[in-house]
């Protein structure tokens, strides 16, 4: 009998786990629906400000913006993009593993950590690397203010001189079923000089439109990137609970066979209790 | 083929397009009015009220920030930070 109390409490007790786990997905994926709608609106502005960026940059050798010239020191900027908890599967450490193994490549690079999300403080402390600065406050669907802020940061980390580049690291959602880490050299920015000049007019000058256009394709660029980390975390969330709830139901199964067995048992030894009783009395 | 196709277009994702016959926009040396058929041109954008005649004869006023006007093949392509509609 005390098998059977411990084999129903603990059905109990993994239902009760079943019904968080079902809760966990429903929730994670009603976040996942917003937050890739606006992460596919974002693709128009991405797309126009890119072939904008090719035709004022065709033509031109190099150029003196700022955030546009390559510079040639060796201070590495590593913007990791983790996810605010845990229970997504290996989001997180897939991430910390990525960032991991560029280190370990870093061939006299000098790195430094901004982390976008609070998960895994000691994780990402046995890095190894300094760490400039924790955005924790980062909601589930950020929005523009949220990426402002970062890219503003990002910017005068750039322009102030205390790094030489800045990468984001972040998981890319290919599809429902793969995300991976990938790295998107956000500054200096990439525009790809050179080509035939195009005959358009600028007004008033090609550098001051660069210096207005790369404004806004570094802040398109970040919070598409954030977006795009929250569509991969809240796609892994959902995965990871979905599969945990159908864990608990073959759980369930296996605990209700147990549990019938073990009443069999208890039934069998009751009757032939019984008739050894019957018998005895019978006897005498 | 007389007529613009408007887009505007912010960073935060927000979109806004339609078919016009004439825009005018708070240019960087001044205001500026495009019509139809105008040449190639990328133009800086200050921050301020922009204005467009749509097909049936309204004209439609959006207050915009600062950015970058792209003017190619009868399209005109507005990339802001934020933007507000003033009436429809």
């Amino acid at each position: 009998m005390a098998n059977m109390r411990a084999i129903r409490n603990r059905i109990k007790s993994i239902e009760s786990t079943r019904q968080i786990t079902r809760s966990m997905r429903m929730v994670a994926a009603s976040k996942l629906r917003r937050t890739q709608e606006r992460w596919q609106q974002l693709s128009d502005f991405s797309r126009i400000s890119r072939e904008v960026l090719q035709k004022l940059c065709a033509g031109m050798d190099q150029t003196n913006s700022p955030l546009l010239q390559p510079r040639e020191g060796n201070r590495l900027c590593l913007v990791l993009f983790v996810g605010n908890r845990g229970l997504c599967g290996a989001y997180n450490t897939a991430l910390v593993k990525a960032a991991e193994e560029r280190i370990a490549k870093a061939e006299g690079e000098e790195i430094s950590l901004v982390v976008c999300g609070r998960w895994g403080r000691e994780q990402i402390a046995s890095l190894g690397r300094p760490v400039l600065r924790v955005f924790d406050s980062l909601s589930d669907n950020p929005t523009a203010e949220e990426a402002g802020e970062i890219a503003e940061y990002l910017k005068k980390l750039y322009l102030g001189g205390e790094t030489d580049r800045i990468v984001l690291l972040y998981e890319h959602y290919r599809s429902a079923l793969t995300q991976e880490p990938d790295f998107l050299q956000l500054l200096p920015i990439e525009s790809g000089h050179g080509g035939a000049k195009l005959d358009v007019i600028f007004e008033p000058d090609p550098e001051t439109l660069l210096d207005r256009l790369s404004e806004l394709v570094l802040l398109n660029t970040v919070h598409a990137v954030l977006l795009e980390a929250k569509t991969s975390e809240h796609t892994a969330r959902m995965t990871a609970m979905s599969a945990a709830s159908d864990n608990t139901d073959e759980l369930i199964a296996q605990l209700s066979l147990k549990l019938n067995h073990a009443r069999q048992a208890a039934i069998t030894t009751e009757i032939t209790e019984i008739v050894g009783g019957s018998n005895a009395l019978n006897q005498k | 083929m007389d007529r613009i196709h408007l887009l505007l277009a912010t960073s935060g994702g927000e979109t806004w397009e339609k078919q016009v016959s004439a825009v005018t926009l708070p240019g960087a040396l001044g205001s500026l009015g495009i019509l139809a058929n105008h040449a190639p041109m990328l133009c800086a954008l200050d921050e301020g009220l922009m204005s467009c005649r749509t097909e049936a004869g309204e004209t439609v006023r959006i207050r915009i920030s600062e950015g970058i006007a792209n003017v190619a093949d009868n399209e005109v392509t507005l990339l802001l930070s934020s933007m507000a509609v003033e009436n429809k």
